[in-house]
């Protein structure tokens, strides 16, 4: 029987998180310290006439985001678009802990 | 071989056009002509492959064991073209059917919150064996300090904590923002396959008007956090003063808390930021439900593998609540 070899299987391990990690990492992209998760819309909430933000639903996350009703008219439209077709979109944030949206991009069509 | 379709492989609606699915590599191997052949996990047919450009994407997901989103013709088994799926495009593709308008909804009275501390009239003492996988479950936990020295064990595995930890990924209890359906699912596994007792999932929602849930996260710097549902394990647990429903949520206490506790804690006023703190119904839900699947608060999505579960865990696992 072969006997385990201990810097082989480390060289292993390291080879293998190394591979592994990208998979996983991917949840979310970070660029210039923002974050952008892809995500679908379940509800965009009324707003009354004094609110400053639009309250956003998304699948799997209890958070409510807040889109300024300041920001461009394209992102509410692709804020809609997603709600309607049910297909996930990019969503910009400032930083993992914020619920304020900086832009709503597009779905990339094949 | 003979790689053609099967009629009863695919839906009728999908007849002759190409599929866009999440896989994983199982094997690529080159045929007697020369061409390469990729089968995957998750789909029995083996698909040809041409592009080159497309074959090193799929070898190197076959050394990483990554996920690919793969775009292909069952028809003529080929391949059309290959991406790298978005995390969302993962955790919807793990994610099972729907469970649609089973537990219970029960609106929550402000004024009343401790009625629901009574396990029995909340229903949950007879009706979780045959939910859970394992046979020997028990439903009631027998006193406090058992509940407690479970409650601890999950407590440990927190991501904050140093490892080595008893689960296979860390739970991320310290970014409490989000993730919550996820530390549930796992809480459920943790005290149905560890300890063999039953849980029901508890769903609390704000989804009226100005309604939030408000939250100030003591535990993890004392900032404010606010969300449109909130989830957790419920177990029942034997007291002097019967059997009391009890939730284990350690990304928000040290203890297992009453389920007015719990509630009371999802309405705190100086966290509301000009919104209503207040919770509107709970739904107490079989244990596969998993994360709401639309905005009505009675329906909900499934992870039988637990693929979006752990991805959501390790995605979290880095995460801080209060900056």
């Amino acid at each position: 029987m072969n006997k385990p070899n201990l810097p082989k299987c480390l060289l292993g391990l390291f080879f293998y998180v190394y591979l592994f990690y990208p998979a996983t990492a991917q949840n979310h992209k970070i660029k210039n310290g923002s974050v952008t998760d892809t995500m679908t819309v379940l509800k965009i909430l009324a707003i009354a006439k004094q609110d400053t933000v639009i309250r956003v639903i998304f699948l799997a996350s209890e958070r409510i985001y807040k889109l300024p009703v300041k920001a461009k008219p394209v992102y509410l439209k692709r804020l809609k678009w997603s709600l309607d077709k049910h297909i996930p979109v990019p969503v910009q944030r400032a930083r993992e802990q914020s619920d304020v949206i900086l832009s709503v991009g597009k779905t990339k069509r094949k | 071989m003979n790689n053609g379709p099967s009629a009863a492989m695919f839906p009728a609606a999908t007849q002759g056009s190409a599929i866009t699915r999440i896989l994983t590599v199982a094997n690529i191997r080159s045929s007697s002509n020369g061409a390469s052949e990729v089968m995957f996990n998750e789909n029995p047919q083996i698909l040809n492959v041409q592009n080159a450009t497309i074959l090193a994407t799929l070898q190197q997901a076959l050394s990483s064991h990554a996920k690919v989103k793969v775009t292909f013709n069952p028809w003529q088994a080929t391949i059309e073209q290959v991406n790298v799926p978005t995390n969302q495009e993962i955790i919807n593709a793990a994610l099972g059917p729907v469970l649609s308008n089973q537990g219970k909804l029960i609106k929550v009275d402000p004024s009343n919150l401790s009625d629901l501390d009574d396990a029995e009239k909340l229903g949950i003492l007879n009706d979780a064996q045959g939910e859970n996988t394992h046979a020997a479950i028990t439903n009631i936990i027998p006193n406090m300090a058992t509940a407690q020295t479970m409650f601890n064990y999950i407590a440990r595995q927190c991501c904050k904590l140093s490892g080595p930890y008893d689960v296979d990924y860390c739970i991320s209890f310290q970014y409490c923002e989000d993730g919550c359906y996820a530390r549930a699912h796992k809480m459920w596994y943790i005290m149905s396959h560890t300890y063999h007792y039953a849980t029901h999932k508890i769903f609390s929602f704000a989804r009226t008007g100005n309604d939030v849930l408000s939250v100030e996260a003591e535990k993890w710097g004392g900032c404010c956090i606010n969300w449109w549902f909130h989830v957790t394990i419920l177990v029942s647990i034997n007291t002097p003063g019967g059997v009391k429903a009890y939730v284990f949520d350690p990304a928000m206490f040290d203890q297992p808390v009453l389920l007015s506790a719990w509630l009371h804690a999802q309405e705190n006023p100086t966290c509301a930021g000009g919104s209503n703190p207040l919770v509107d119904f709970i739904n107490l839900q079989p244990n596969p439900s998993y994360c709401p699947s639309d905005y009505t608060g009675l329906n909900f999505n499934t992870d039988p593998l637990f693929a979006s579960t752990d991805s959501t865990l390790v995605h979290y696992s880095p995460l801080t609540t209060c900056p």
